[in-house]
């Protein structure tokens, strides 16, 4: 390999995939949380993880941010290890549960992982433009106990965003809100996006993960697979008549189909 | 003013009192007090009690008032006492804390220990100290001590190892060093539980001190105390209780005031339920 191959790398291509997961196994001690999964994200693709309770979505999404050892197999973030990309803090995390400090009022708690980062990704500037863009001009200086669940969470996004990470992770973001709060949520973490990096997206609900993503990634329970995955082929941006189409439709029944398969091998190899 | 803290954790439906109730809550701690001390000092006038057996509240202000060159400087020396327990205790207390949150087999080396200290009984080895530590402030002192670092000690690392493991895996996913998770997350995140192991803790340090005095002292609130009862001089006694009892709940309300002052967002209740 020449020097000049080096240098270029595949993050300098943006056809290269930004996240290559190979034959990826996750076990605690005795217990397989995660066998023979593979999956590749793009650089600037909207990935959701679907599947039952216990299908080991977390423990890849923690693999891929570097917080969970694989027993075996591959990560790859950027063409680079993920020990490289965490150094370079290339993950932008956001939980079921928005875990905002309650001493920090909304604009600090945005800027508690910039702040720690640092340097050249220390721009409060952005901050303010993020808690606007969310929804949350007015409450920058509101403590999280005096926010609603939906707008802790616009806050947790942000506070992903505000370093501008080359990758964004969310475990079940929207799943303690209301039915409502969950889709508007939905078009904005849409519109915050808007097709900058490549985002991995764990959640229960099939509407969501057709709305939101490019691909829906299936995944079966005990130990956590890959079952099979559907291409969403509706453009973007996204909007609310698209939920009325026939793509949409099409992409929702081959999910459910999928999932009682996904949960239909559950039950049978826990029973 | 103390009352406040004992009604902190009521249910919500509570805190929505008319306005007439809120003037009453505002005085009722007062009017009681003052209730009681009617009726103490009615039944020595109406049964005759002798002074020696239980003086009237205002046979105690006004020796109070009588004996204060006397009571000043022996409250100071209790006070710097209690200061000075109450400041090398927390402190103990606190740095005890941090060791057993950041390592699980000191945690399990040191927790019987401490626990084993609070069982013994400290009026019984506080004459070591004196043998110990002579016969000036320090044996008080270090009675103090033993009494306020343990509620420090229990609180506080119950607070630091409390935090919410997603909040930890969150500065890890940016490569946040120990000092960031400590400085950002870990110490404010525990202060509120270090501020309630304060409050015990202060008010168990002037009980310190006084336990440290009667083992041996010279000077103190605690050794007046058993001069007068040698003396059956109960008014004197009574006083000087009066004095402790003072300065305990002013040194209370301070900490709690502190407190608060430096835990802003504990008084913040949800504005907007909705989105």
């Amino acid at each position: 390999m020449t020097a000049a191959d080096v240098n270029r790398g595949p993050a300098a291509s943006p056809r290269a995939p930004a996240i290559e997961i190979e034959r990826l196994r996750v076990a605690y001690g005795p217990l397989v949380a995660l066998e023979e999964t593979s999956l590749t994200v793009g650089a600037c693709e909207f990935v959701s993880l679907l599947g039952p309770s216990g299908c080991g979505k977390t423990t890849l999404l923690k693999a891929v941010a570097g917080l969970v050892r694989p027993t075996s197999g591959e990560i790859r973030v950027m063409g680079g290890s993920v020990e490289e990309a965490r150094r370079q803090r290339a993950f932008g995390l956001v939980f079921q549960d928005p875990t905002l400090l309650p001493w920090r009022r909304a604009e600090a708690n945005a800027q508690l992982l910039a702040e720690i980062i640092g340097g050249r990704h220390w721009d409060p500037g952005r901050v303010d433009e993020l808690l606007r863009a969310v929804g949350l001009k007015g409450f920058e200086r509101a403590y999280p106990a005096a926010l609603s669940g939906g707008m802790k969470q616009r806050v947790a996004i942000v506070r992903a965003l505000a370093f501008d990470p080359q990758v964004l992770l969310m475990d079940e973001p929207f799943a303690a809100l209301d039915a409502l709060t969950r889709e508007r949520l939905g078009e904005v973490l849409l519109d915050v996006w808007r097709q900058s990096k490549p985002v991995i997206f764990v959640t229960h609900s099939i509407e969501e993960a057709v709305f939101l993503s490019d691909r829906v990634v299936v995944m079966t329970a005990r130990p956590g697979r890959v079952l099979d995955e559907v291409r969403i082929e509706l453009g973007r941006p996204r909007t609310h008549a698209m939920k009325e189409s026939h793509e949409f439709f099409q992409a929702t029944r081959r999910l459910r189909g999928l999932i009682d398969i996904a949960q239909g091998v559950a039950v049978q190899e826990g029973g | 003013m103390a009352e406040s803290n004992l009604t902190m954790a009521r249910p919500a439906g509570a805190a929505t009192t008319p306005q007439l109730a809120g003037v009453v809550r505002a005085i009722a701690p007062t009017v009681f007090l003052a209730l009681c001390v009617v009726a103490w000092q009615l039944a020595v006038l109406l049964l005759h009690v002798r002074t020696f057996v239980l003086p009237a509240p205002s046979v105690i202000v006004l020796r109070i008032i009588r004996s204060w060159s006397q009571l000043l400087p022996n409250a100071l020396v209790t006070l710097q006492e209690t200061l000075i327990g109450f400041a090398i205790g927390s402190l103990i207390g606190f740095l005890l804390a941090l060791v057993i949150a950041y390592s699980s087999l000191l945690e399990r080396i040191l927790y019987p220990l401490i626990v084993a200290s609070q069982a013994v009984p400290k009026i019984a080895v506080a004459p070591l100290f004196i043998l110990w530590f002579g016969f000036g402030i320090w044996p008080k002192v270090v009675v103090t001590i033993l009494l306020v670092f343990f509620p420090v000690v229990v609180t506080s690392a119950e607070g630091l190892m409390s935090v919410d493991p997603n909040l930890i895996d969150l500065l890890r996913s940016v490569s946040a060093n120990p000092w960031q998770v400590f400085i950002k997350v870990r110490l404010p995140h525990a202060l509120p539980q270090v501020l309630a192991g304060l409050k015990i803790g202060i008010a168990l340090a002037v009980v310190g001190a006084v336990v440290g005095e009667w083992v041996g002292a010279d000077k103190g609130l605690g050794y007046l105390i058993l001069v007068a009862n040698s003396q059956l001089d109960t008014t004197l006694s009574f006083a000087s209780i009066t004095l402790l009892v003072v300065i305990g709940v002013v040194l209370f309300v301070a900490v709690d005031v502190i407190g608060r002052l430096i835990t802003p967002w504990k008084r913040v209740r949800t504005l907007d339920p909705g989105l």
